[in-house]
């Protein structure tokens, strides 16, 4: 009778292993997330961000019998708890907080028709809502989709969020997994979209900007865009919000913590709680594999639309005034590793052409511009 | 300092309390069917009367310790507490009286979400079994009392629906008046449904309307290729970084008019600055310059001007340096 009952619960027992509830689609996710975890530790591709979603991904899919509030999706498990920041979007502005306090808008400043670069390069997020809605989606589910586009992790995780919950992991790991393939994707874009003349147009350095100028940008920057835009304030407030703590020179404590401290702990809650929302169940459909595929054109028609419209732009520009077109693809907001590959290309046809600090201008305008490009699409479709 | 503590504690109990209390404020019933013969089916598959609650509330709720009752109960005012009141007149008359009982996850309902309680007089089924059955040949008023007695709402529901016909409201969790801070029922908005179109859809659990985004809605319909969202969002994410390009330009302006001005009044000072600037080779300078970056890059350093180092010498000394003084306050021990 003891050994029946002994028995009894091993067998019971053996039910709650993930053994016995593990099935192949557990096992492909974990493999996805192991892969994530390479990436970065071997090749070094946005660690800070594809450690956390890697290790989260094989959290969110380790196996489990439901109902004992563990998983992420079971109301009050501590994963749901943490996850609520996600679904809520509450880290996103925090990040976006971060981001202000660590940013220099100096460059963007010092030279700014720089910001219309920015704003040419949010194409890539209309270009990919008008292929998501020709491949079948609601427009909701578009614009949550074209906002990878903007190519901003946390933009993209606050609108996904909002707009269309079910796709936000699918959307959040094609993000941040397109943001470490910058590198790849953009040159053969730069390239092919310039001419050779082109590519070795010097261009002049930056004037010095006041600290008046700083102090005044994210004051005027929060009322200018948020007028247009309200439903961006979350991200455009705590953007400026940020970058006021850092230009006035007053807070600096406040600036080094939004920076530091704040941004790394955001970020590795994030991270993780989008790794672990990629629960196999919800993340390998058809639709995960469209997202990869519009976020693949977002990047592309982004990259594309930046580069052409400076050459547009070097039309009506007097000689000695033109922009480099290689740095029309750092209109995206993945900063800075646009602007870093702006600097590459540059200096790969004349070592002595420095982009970098002329690409941080459209860099940190793309910031502001998917901010407010999310923040139209929310008003229209929210 | 202790009492402060108490006062801290207290407040933050009442608040919490209150805030509790708002949260119950804000459940309504909004669905029911007195005559189930084939249609919503408890966790022992049986067809029980069942009564819908929604919580209107963006806040989860605990039902714990409310009172579902089918008849007014006059709760006296200076008797025992208004919970100990109907506690005990549920026990004297489970017929009427239902008391919702503690620790039930079933009864802790999120936010915008319906929990669904069964007429069986069965409560040894569950915490969402009623101690009761409605009789469907007259007229049921039903009401839910807080803990403390408040009526927080009400539903008439008309004598012989039909079988598998519901009685809900048009809109989940609709508003009710409130007279002499007691809720009144209205009729109008609330109908029969008897699930044969969309929109006398039976919905236990359910919204009784479907949310629908008109917005999407529209979007799909007349702009299907989404050539007009996305013609009009450029154009609006221009015209934003366009604002700011010509402020930013004016600024510009302005500040190096300002700067011309100031280099033309201060020149001879700066000429008496300039062998102080270059003294020394212009590799030491590019040394320097090295050095500088690297220190930038290291501290992340705030710089006053665009590519200027600025250095800020720390004058406190251990008496007066503020981080010093940061001390613990004396505690007694």
């Amino acid at each position: 009778m003891v050994l029946l009952d002994i028995a009894s619960n091993l067998q019971q027992f053996w039910h709650f292993t993930g053994f016995y509830n593990c099935e192949w689609t557990n096992l492909i996710m974990i493999c996805v997330g192991l892969f994530f975890i390479y990436l970065a530790i071997k090749h070094d591709f946005e660690p800070m961000l594809l450690v956390p979603i890697g290790f989260g991904i094989l959290i969110g899919n380790i196996p489990f019998q439901p109902g004992n509030e563990i998983g992420i999706y079971e109301e009050g498990s501590v994963l749901n708890i943490l996850y609520q920041g996600v679904r809520q979007g509450w880290y996103p502005p925090l990040i976006f907080l971060g981001i202000g306090a660590m940013t220099d808008f100096s460059a963007l400043l010092a030279n700014p028709k720089l910001m219309l670069v920015g704003a040419a390069a949010q194409f890539g997020i209309f270009g990919a809502y008008m292929i998501a809605l020709a491949l079948g989606f609601m427009p909701d589910q578009a614009g949550a989709i074209a906002i990878i586009g903007g190519a901003d992790g946390p933009t993209a995780i606050f609108l996904s969020g909002k707009l269309a919950p079910n796709l936000m992991g699918a959307i959040a790991v094609c993000a941040y997994s397109y943001m470490a393939l910058v590198p790849v994707i953009q040159p053969p874009v730069m390239r092919l979209l310039t001419t050779k003349k082109e590519r070795l147009i010097k261009m002049k350095p930056a004037r010095k900007v006041s600290q008046n100028e700083k102090i005044l940008f994210p004051i005027f920057g929060l009322i200018l865009t948020c007028f247009f835009v309200p439903s961006g304030l979350p991200l455009l407030g705590m953007l400026f919000f940020g970058n006021l703590l850092r230009e006035s020179g007053v807070t600096k404590r406040l600036a080094n913590t939004a920076s530091n401290a704040m941004t790394d702990m955001v970020t590795i809650i994030l991270g993780m709680t989008v790794g672990a929302s990629t629960q196999a169940s919800e993340f390998l459909t058809k639709e995960t594999i469209f997202i990869f595929f519009l976020g693949f054109c977002a990047f592309v028609i982004a990259s594309a639309s930046g580069v052409l419209f400076v050459k547009l732009f070097n039309l009506v520009l007097p000689q000695g005034k033109k922009l480099n077109p290689l740095i029309g693809n750092a209109g995206v907001s993945a900063v800075p590793m646009a602007a870093r590959i702006s600097n590459d290309q540059g200096l790969k046809y004349d070592p002595s052409n420095y982009l970098l600090m002329h690409a941080m201008g459209p860099n940190v305008a793309g910031v502001i511009g998917s901010a407010v490009a999310a923040g139209v699409l929310l008003g229209f479709l929210g | 300092m202790n009492r402060k503590i108490f006062l801290i504690i207290t407040m933050i109990a009442v608040t919490a309390l209150s805030s509790l209390a708002q949260g119950r404020k804000e459940l309504r019933f909004n669905e029911v069917m007195t005559v189930n013969d084939s249609s919503f089916i408890d966790q022992y598959g049986r067809h029980d009367a069942w009564v819908e609650i929604f919580n209107s509330s963006y806040g989860t709720v605990g039902m714990e310790q409310m009172f579902v009752t089918n008849q007014l109960i006059d709760i006296p005012q200076d008797g025992p507490k208004p919970k100990d009141f109907l506690s005990a007149y549920g026990q004297e008359h489970p017929d009427v009286c239902y008391e919702i009982p503690r620790g039930d996850k079933d009864t802790k309902v999120a936010p915008r979400t319906h929990v669904v309680f069964f007429a069986d007089g069965n409560t040894a089924a569950g915490a969402t079994h009623l101690s009761y059955n409605l009789d469907a040949s007259r007229e049921n008023t039903l009401y839910l009392y807080d803990v403390n007695g408040d009526l927080v709402d009400m539903v008439v529901i008309p004598a012989n629906l039909p079988a598998d016909h519901s009685y809900a409201l048009a809109q989940d969790g609709d508003s009710h008046s409130v007279t002499d801070g007691k809720p009144q029922f209205d009729a109008q908005a609330w109908a029969e449904r008897n699930g044969a179109t969309d929109e006398s859809a039976i919905t236990p659990g359910k919204f009784n309307k479907g949310v629908v985004n008109e917005n999407i809605e529209k979007f799909a319909k007349e702009d299907p290729r989404g050539g007009i969202i996305s013609v009009v969002a450029m154009g609006i994410v221009f015209s934003a970084l366009l604002m700011l390009f010509i402020l930013f330009f004016l600024f510009g302006q302005a500040n190096k008019a300002a700067g011309q001005k100031q280099e033309t009044d201060n020149e001879p000072a700066k000429l008496a600055e300039v062998p102080a600037a270059t003294n020394g080779s212009q590799a030491d300078d590019e040394v320097m310059a090295a050095i500088c970056f690297a220190l930038y890059q290291h501290l992340n350093a705030h710089d006053q001007e665009s590519g200027v180092l600025t250095f800020d010498r720390n004058a406190n000394t251990a008496w007066s340096a503020k981080s010093s003084l940061m001390r613990e306050l004396p505690q007694r021990r």
